[in-house]
């Protein structure tokens, strides 16, 4: 059982100064109604919110250890953005609702538990493709591939790289629209986590994460295009079974990098693999409009230096020579 | 950007008469919890009235801002305007009855360190606070929790320091005033007082920034109205800049305003207040450490590493109080 939140007061509160009762507030506000999943760092919940309506929601149990100095630096600043981003109301990041806070059990395990409480989507991208009946029509993709990079460079304006863009982690309402989830301190791993516990899709994973090289927020340009591609075939682009293997398949569709493009200190030599050709991207997308096939031509490019940023994709011609639904 | 900033969305009031009333709203509502035999008539010969904890707030103010002036290593002026807006939003929805002032204004300063990323130490924040710095850390870290909470999570801060530097870029460039950086004195000097008015809670940075250039430059006997009107807000139109020079002149009244409380009256309800105080959220009180007592005892033996909870409270009274002489 989900320990009992005790809500953060929204200011302004609206009560009649004889209405002590908003004094308690404290009391339990969200029910919990089942496990949606868990992951390295916590463990989400589908839950209805009594105070509004009985709307349900997500939240997000984090679990932050405790240092001699309190709640770590990083935590805090985390949280800070976690809740400016939401006075954005940016339409494709997901709705951030609430912050609380678990119950007094800080004191015991030098732990604090929170939750963050999001807007509750049904749908992600996987299973939106996987229930598709047939190839998505062009309009479609062209606006959800603009959500997606909406969203990528709304996080990027703010210096967020969210490291791990997934069809698991879009969410796509209703209407349509697609929203980026899990990122910052709502993140269920990291790329940096070498956990054997939690299956890492290393689909999207651009190869300066493979080859342990520094990155960027080029990482979530990467991880953004073999989404978008995926949107055409509503298959994935580079599905590797292994770190290596994805490194194979990587080189084999955008060709073996030059030796001036390979990072310095990475411990995986570059004539460890075969000297592969560049593959025809059109080969692979059939049917896909020239201008939809540039633009991931310009994500999927080895350099992270070299590949487009998000606010190039959004000028791509592919979105401005034609209206975006 | 403040535009779109919680602060402007949840914590920019409409006037002065908005915050008295949350603050004696919050007043009353500690009475009313108290289920004390006081009657309402008679209430204010035990409990604060709302004008008292006005001034005792008043004097915790100018304690915050001479314990972050002389705080060692020398404290970035955003991360001192920070720690006021904590404490200012703080008590618009506590009372001074429920929270010791001289707690909660040592755990804003912390607090504003780590989003500010002034990065200290607790033990090097606490060796900065007179008394027994053990209980002040455990004070402090005790209580951390409890103000993100009380903020509702919403710890990023617009402060005007920023925009100060804009108006003094666009003056040297857009603006004949000769020596602008002569300015900077009188602005400083603006600031602090305006810190220990309601303006941030009432007026965005920017306003309060332009407040105090202007300030400053008639102290300097200049005049920069018609860099206002001709230059800054040649294109904005007749309202918008109507609203700016009425902000601008509340702003430079509000800091005309400030005084110091009547010290023998602060004294005064100092002492009311150690009685009437919540003694469930006062540290030196029984019934504070028996809580505490009992949510160790609860707890198991295994508990090791730095006890948040070290309750070695010996008697000494008034160990936040800053270096205020």
């Amino acid at each position: 059982m989900m320990s009992r939140p005790s809500t953060s007061q929204s200011p302004p509160v609206v009560a009649s100064i004889n209405d002590v009762s908003a004094l308690f507030q404290n009391a339990q506000k969200y029910e919990e109604l089942s496990l949606i999943g868990t992951g390295a760092y916590g463990t989400v919940y589908k839950a209805r919110d009594l105070h509004n309506g009985g709307q349900i929601v997500a939240m997000k149990k984090v679990k932050v250890a405790l240092t001699e100095d309190g709640i770590p630096l990083s935590t805090v600043r985390e949280i800070a953005l976690l809740r400016q981003l939401e006075a954005y109301r940016h339409p494709n990041i997901v709705r951030l609702l609430d912050v609380c806070h678990g119950g007094q059990c800080l004191e015991r395990d030098q732990q604090l538990v929170l939750f963050l409480v999001f807007e509750h989507v049904e749908q992600d991208l996987d299973s939106f493709l996987s229930r598709a009946p047939g190839p998505l029509p062009e309009s479609r993709i062209r606006s959800m591939s603009h959500d997606i990079i909406s969203g990528v460079d709304f996080l990027h304006s703010h210096r967020i790289v969210h490291r791990d863009l997934k069809p698991h982690n879009l969410l796509v309402t209703a209407a349509g629209r697609v929203k980026l989830a899990d990122f910052g301190l709502a993140k269920t791993y990291d790329v940096e986590m070498k956990l054997t516990s939690v299956v890492v899709t290393l689909w999207y994973r651009p190869p300066e994460v493979l080859l342990g090289a520094r990155y960027c927020s080029a990482l979530d340009v990467w991880s953004a295009g073999c989404v978008l591609a995926q949107l055409h075939t509503r298959r994935p682009l580079l599905p590797g079974a292994s770190d290596s293997d994805q490194l194979h398949r990587i080189f084999r569709l955008i060709g073996r990098p030059p030796r001036s493009e390979w990072p310095d200190n990475v411990s995986i030599e570059l004539d460890s693999f075969p000297s592969y050709p560049p593959q025809d991207l059109a080969r692979i997308l059939p049917r896909i409009h020239p201008h939809a096939l540039d633009l991931i031509k310009g994500m999927l490019v080895f350099d992270p230096s070299k590949r487009l940023t998000a606010m190039d994709c959004l000028e791509h011609p592919y979105f401005t020579e034609e209206p975006v639904a | 950007m403040f535009s779109t900033s919680s602060q402007r969305k949840f914590w920019t009031f409409s006037d002065e008469n908005e915050l008295a009333r949350l603050r004696e709203k919050h007043n009353y509502f500690f009475y009313a919890r108290q289920n004390s035999h006081i009657d309402e008539q008679q209430r204010f010969t035990y409990f604060l009235s709302p004008d008292e904890e006005r001034q005792l707030l008043k004097q915790y103010e100018l304690h915050l801002k001479e314990f972050c002036k002389r705080f060692t290593p020398p404290m970035p002026k955003g991360v001192v305007g920070t720690a006021f807006h904590y404490f200012k939003r703080f008590y618009l929805y506590n009372s001074t009855m429920d929270y010791h002032p001289k707690e909660i204004l040592a755990t804003c300063v912390y607090l504003a360190c780590k989003v500010e990323e002034f990065n200290v130490s607790i033990g090097q924040f606490v060796a900065n606070i007179k008394g027994d710095r053990e209980k002040a850390s455990d004070i402090i870290l005790n209580n951390e929790l409890l103000l993100m909470q009380q903020l509702n999570y919403h710890l990023t801060i617009h402060n005007p320091f920023r925009p100060v530097e804009g108006f003094l870029i666009d003056i040297k460039t857009r603006c004949s005033l000769a020596n602008p950086e002569r300015l900077r004195s009188g602005i400083d000097e603006f600031l602090e007082k305006v810190f220990l008015t309601d303006a941030c809670l009432l007026y965005a940075p920017s306003q309060i920034a332009l407040a105090a250039v202007l300030h400053a430059a008639s102290k300097e006997q200049e005049n920069l109205d018609s860099y206002v009107t001709d230059i800054l807000f040649r294109d904005a139109g007749r309202d918008k800049l109507a609203i700016l020079i009425e902000a601008v002149r509340k702003i430079r009244s509000l800091v005309k305003m400030v005084e110091a409380p009547a010290r023998e009256r602060v004294r005064l309800i100092e002492k009311k207040l150690d009685k009437c105080r919540n003694q469930e959220n006062n540290p030196d009180s029984e019934i504070y450490k028996r809580r505490m007592r009992e949510l160790l005892d609860e707890d198991d033996v295994l508990h090791v590493g730095s006890s948040r909870m070290s309750l070695d409270t010996s008697g000494v009274t008034q160990v936040l109080s800053p270096s205020a002489s």
